[in-house]
């Protein structure tokens, strides 16, 4: 169990930068999540940290001690890859034992802490077996074993579920959930999945372009985006989002319209705005009031998405601008349908055009776990 | 569309080949194959000349010529006639493992008849014929004569100061030889002083060991015992044998050859004497049409005969005829082989053989004044008609041959004695003769 | 309703079992006939002929055959340049898989971390395979010559004068020296496939096993060699019947020399055929070698099936 620390770090492909004096601290035992679309160099950062990539500006520390240009044998660190990168004439007893027989670990206790991982993964009937003989699920479990076995300092995952279909994936997620709430250790995951972020983070780092665009709880990423790639990357469905033109700021308040949309006021603390700038106005689906008696916005549905605990509406404004609803439960609608939404400015993002974070949506703070 | 493109190509050029074998000379067209190994640069041209001026002469005939390597024609040739799918007439080692098996087996035809027919036993020499006489029958026409002989460089000859040890034969004044094989052992022991090497000789091929040692048998033993040996109660275990073995490995110790003689080719060894590297090469009269052609200067090489270890023994050397024309019992167009022969092997024939192919043909009383040879040419036809001994690979059974040769390979590296050899020789002679495969002239 | 089905049913099962055997046969004779078109004629008749050649005394002219039985089979193994040659083969089924298969494999791994000019490179090292082998031999034959030939003027260079021997007409260096010019024309080969081999395998598994604390000679040895197995099969097979098959590159550089010690079956097969005049016992010779080479495919390929 170590803290990591990355201080002033940076990637460089030939001329190319791919990730540039990223500053991140992850503290003894946490479970960090780095989350962004693919290209972003969250798998490049995790593979920077475990030496497979070589850094080529700042300092990386694990436990407090300099690992900048350590072996990644000599990290302290173990990895769980996507392919799972299981040895495949190698039987599970002796991939998970692998990195033990390399430093001279006696046969005795090399048994004892592969099997020990393996009650703990409930695989102990498949140790004798080729990976060639075990489902995907499996294949899986052993490859978190063989990390388990080396008792490392810090865990990292490097986008560990992708390859498993969605039931197996939830199933594992818990078990990693619970992985981590056992062995208390520190975990980096890399994922591009948000729901694996979301659910299993302590804190998530979300990246964009090799920079980091926001970390924090889960929750706080959700509720309190730091902007608007932040803002519509998290969170399912999508945050829906309009551009919207900046009018009078008066008494705190800045008035906003669109063509689709009644008369908008929302709350700015800063700078006030010139007017006529145009802004980035985000409300998530589940802000949005499906079917109000009168104003509100005029859609027509597109089409239904019926998800049991909730339903998914896509709509289409007159001026052709599609929003989704989220709404919990079921909903008599049907494509066609005309319908109104209310719009609350008390839960609506606002953003400048560049995405920067203009204000929040005020009431959103949620609890934080830790 | 690849493959109907060849296609196409292949039908039209089998139609081209029809339309043009289809011709009004079809009907008298005769072709007769000629398989020799005349493939080196002038033979080969005189060849086709002959060839050419043949067909000219006798409208309706084709020659159609294929010329082989020793080995492959050695390979091939066997099969082919037995399959009645060889050529009409065949050039071929002329001895008991070679021409022998051929003649047995009723695949080669009788010329004895011919031979008076066409006057051939008295315009050619009797000892190349008798290498083709079988059982008193004679089954080829051989057309070279060949002997060993040891060529000199008179330029490292000269920086060694050993030009005077050349002397002219007494009874061959043309010839040049040496007072005794210790000037020899003289001017191979200058050379080694000087750093050049004495004898230029590679042996990874065994069969040039085998000539040294034909060569040296003649000097220690003389042809009147190798007579003996291949016609008589004479032994390969004789010690005038083991003598020739001993001097053929005390050169070796003494270092008069190249290092490694083993590892270095024949082509490797006269490329050495080729280039001045070393003083002497002892091999063959074969080798002329190679000096004049790839030394850069040949009027500094010269050669001589190695003197007989006993007074009493003639001036000689070790001889063959390499191989002969033959022609195939089963060919329709016997008769016309026949006149081919006939007609490459006239006095005419005889001087271009010389002149243009330096080539010693068997045939008598070549006027060779106003060919204009090259001395060196001169002194090979005077040579010829030395009471020459035997070059033995050619007239001996396989198994022999072997021991033979791989005798002058272990003598070298030590890994047999010359008695050794001698033994293993003899061993094989008795088993081929017991078994009726030596040759038996007569 | 129901008869009809049963009826129906009946006659489906009739179509189908009585088609089979038919379908069948039919399908066997159109995957197997072109190859036993070619087979037959062109393998199993010689083969076949030669093993009744292989019963006679017989030089291959003459018009009688003497009957010997086995004769010629006993005569092998009462034959010292027979168990030279086979020796000398079994040294070249060693050497061959050795020499060319772990060149070829260092030069592989090398040329896989290449990211540019890969396919230049490996073409370079694939040349001597396509190489004739007449021109290989006289290439090597002069680098082995003790008196102009550059490995020995390099040994010379570098003090070690003493190691420069007479190559090709050295007994007991002889075979070593035509080994290592038949092991320079195919470790190009060995390299290309296992390049080929090496493209397939999941970089993730050296990434894992680096982290598992490897270092790259244990990599080499318990990740990349293991996932080279299928290619260390095929190369070992083609190695095994190539040295017992060898037989041009022996023939140029030495026909078997100095005094048989580089012999190998084939060419003492056809140093015996065709010009010691035994074909009986070539022909012997030739099946005794296709009953090693055939032997040792079928030990490989039954090892093979049981992994």
């Amino acid at each position: 169990m170590a803290s990591v620390e990355l201080q002033g770090i940076g990637k460089r492909f030939g001329e190319l930068s791919v990730i540039a004096d990223l500053d991140l601290k992850i503290d003894e035992g946490e479970f960090v999540v780095f989350v962004g679309p693919s290209g972003c160099g969250k798998s490049t950062l995790l593979r920077m940290i475990a030496g497979l990539e070589d850094v080529s500006g700042g300092h990386l520390r694990i436990g407090g001690r300099e690992v900048t240009d350590l072996d990644p044998a000599k990290r302290g660190v173990a990895m769980v890859f996507q392919s799972y990168a299981l040895y495949p004439h190698m039987s599970v007893r002796d991939n998970m034992g692998f990195a033990l027989s390399i430093d001279g670990t006696p046969a005795g206790e090399r048994e004892e802490r592969v099997m020990a991982a393996a009650r703990i993964l409930k695989i102990e009937h498949l140790v004798d077996r080729r990976p060639v003989h075990l489902s995907g699920g499996q294949r899986q479990r052993v490859a978190i074993g063989r990390a388990i076995v080396r008792d490392p300092e810090v865990f990292l995952f490097d986008e560990p579920l992708s390859n498993l279909d969605a039931a197996l994936r939830g199933e594992m997620r818990m078990e990693l959930a619970r992985l981590h709430q056992r062995l208390g250790a520190t975990m980096i995951y890399v994922t591009h999945d948000q729901v694996e972020a979301m659910t299993l983070a302590d804190r998530i780092v979300v990246l964009d372009r090799g920079r980091i665009q926001q970390v924090g709880h889960p929750m706080d990423i959700y509720g309190r985006p730091d902007n608007l790639f932040v803002a519509t990357f998290i969170g399912s469905p999508k945050m829906n989002v309009l551009d919207v033109v900046a009018g009078e700021t008066m008494g705190g308040l800045l008035a906003l319209s669109h063509p689709d949309l009644p008369p908008l006021a929302l709350a700015v603390d800063g700078p006030s705005m010139a007017q006529g700038s145009p802004l980035k106005l985000g409300v998530r689906p589940n802000d949005l009031r499906f079917d109000v008696a009168e104003g509100g916005i005029v859609v027509k549905v597109d089409f239904v998405e019926r998800h049991g605990d909730q339903t998914i509406v896509n709509c289409e404004t007159e001026s052709g601008l599609t929003l989704n609803v989220a709404i919990p439960g079921n909903v008599d609608t049907a494509p066609g349908n005309t319908h109104r939404l209310g719009l609350d400015s008390a839960r609506c993002h606002l953003f400048a055009d560049d995405g920067r974070l203009i204000s929040r949506r005020p009431e959103s703070n949620p609890a934080r776990s830790r | 569309m690849g493959i109907s493109l060849f296609k196409t190509g292949l039908l039209a050029s089998a139609l081209l080949s029809v339309a043009l074998t289809t011709g009004p000379s079809l009907a008298a067209t005769t072709v007769l194959n000629v398989w020799d190994q005349f493939f080196s640069e002038e033979p080969n041209k005189l060849m086709n000349e002959f060839v050419a001026e043949f067909q000219k002469a006798h409208p309706g005939v084709e020659i159609k010529r294929n010329v082989l390597d020793t080995d492959s024609i050695r390979a091939t040739l066997p099969a082919a006639l037995t399959a009645g799918q060889g050529p009409d007439l065949f050039y071929y080692d002329a001895g008991p493992a070679f021409l022998g098996p051929l003649v047995e087996a009723g695949l080669v035809a009788d010329l004895t008849q011919e031979y008076a027919a066409r006057g051939w036993d008295k315009s050619l020499v009797d000892w190349p014929v008798e290498r083709v006489t079988y059982g008193n029958k004679i089954w080829g026409v051989p057309n070279e004569i060949e002997y060993t002989n040891v060529y000199v460089d008179l330029a490292v000859l000269d920086q060694l100061g050993m030009k005077d040890k050349l002397v002219a034969d007494k009874d061959h004044p043309e010839l040049l030889t040496l007072k005794s094989l210790d000037d020899f052992k003289a001017i191979l022991e200058a050379s080694k002083a000087k750093g050049i090497v004495p004898i230029a000789f590679g042996n990874r091929d065994p069969g040039r060991g085998g000539h040294l040692f034909s060569y040296f048998l003649t000097l220690t033993a003389g042809k009147d015992l190798v007579d003996k040996i291949l016609f008589g109660d004479g032994r390969w275990d004789d010690p005038k044998v083991i003598d020739a073995w001993k001097l053929y490995k005390d050169y070796s110790t003494a270092g008069y050859y190249p290092p490694s003689p083993n590892a270095i080719s024949y082509d490797e060894g006269n490329a050495l004497f080729f280039n001045g590297a070393a003083a002497t090469n002892i091999t063959g009269t074969w080798l002329v049409g190679d000096i004049m052609g790839q030394v850069a200067d040949p009027s500094k090489i010269d050669f001589f005969l190695l003197p007989s270890v006993s007074a009493d023994l003639p001036l000689s050397a070790a001889a063959g005829i390499g191989s002969t024309f033959a022609v195939a019992e089963k060919s329709p167009n016997k008769q016309l082989a026949l006149d081919f022969l006939d007609f490459i092997m006239s006095k005419d024939a005889g001087k271009r053989w010389l002149k243009e192919a330096n080539i010693v043909p068997p045939i008598k009383d070549i006027d060779i004044k106003g060919l204009d040879l090259p001395p060196m040419m001169q002194r090979v036809v005077e040579g010829a008609t030395l009471p020459l001994s035997y070059n033995l690979d050619v007239v001996m059974p396989a198994e022999w041959n072997d021991a033979m040769k791989t005798g002058t390979q272990s003598l070298l590296d030590g890994s047999s004695t010359p008695e050794d050899v001698a033994a293993r020789m003899e061993q094989a002679w008795e088993k081929a003769k017991a078994e009726g495969r030596i040759w038996k002239a007569h | 309703m129901t008869e009809r089905l049963d009826q129906q049913s009946a006659s489906a099962a009739r179509r189908r079992g009585g088609g089979r055997p038919l379908g069948t046969a039919i399908r066997y004779l159109i995957f197997l006939g072109p190859a036993a078109l070619l087979y037959v004629p062109f393998v199993l008749k010689p083969l076949i002929e030669t093993f009744g050649l292989s019963l006679f005394a017989w030089n291959g002219v003459s018009a009688e055959r003497t009957f010997v039985g086995l004769a010629n089979y006993a005569r092998a193994l009462g034959d010292p340049i027979f168990w030279i040659s086979l020796r000398n083969n079994l040294y070249w089924v060693v050497t061959s898989i050795v020499l060319p298969m772990a060149t070829g494999l260092v030069i592989a791994v090398l040329l896989s971390a290449v990211r540019r000019g890969q396919r230049i490179y490996a073409g370079i090292f694939f040349t001597p395979v396509v190489l004739n082998l007449i021109i290989v031999g006289l290439v090597w034959g002069i680098i082995y010559n003790p008196l102009i030939g550059p490995l020995n003027r390099l040994l010379r260079a570098v003090g070690l004068g003493s190691l420069a021997i007479g190559w090709l007409g050295d007994r007991y260096a002889a075979t070593p020296a035509i080994m290592v010019a038949g092991a320079w024309t195919f470790f190009g080969f060995c390299a290309v496939i296992f390049l080929q081999g090496l493209r397939t395998l999941d970089r993730e598994q050296i990434e894992a096993a680096t982290i598992d604390g490897a270092g790259p000679f244990r990599r080499f040895r318990k990740i990349i060699v293991p996932a080279l197995s299928d290619q260390v099969t095929l190369l070992i097979v083609m190695s095994i019947i190539g040295s017992f098959k060898v037989f041009d590159i022996v023939y140029v550089m030495t026909k078997g020399g100095p005094d048989h010690a580089s012999e190998v079956i084939a060419t003492y097969m056809y140093w015996q055929s065709f010009m010691n005049g035994s074909l009986g016992y070539g022909a012997a010779l030739a099946v005794m070698l296709t009953a090693v080479v055939a032997g040792a495919s079928l030990a490989m390929m039954a090892l093979r099936e049981r992994d």
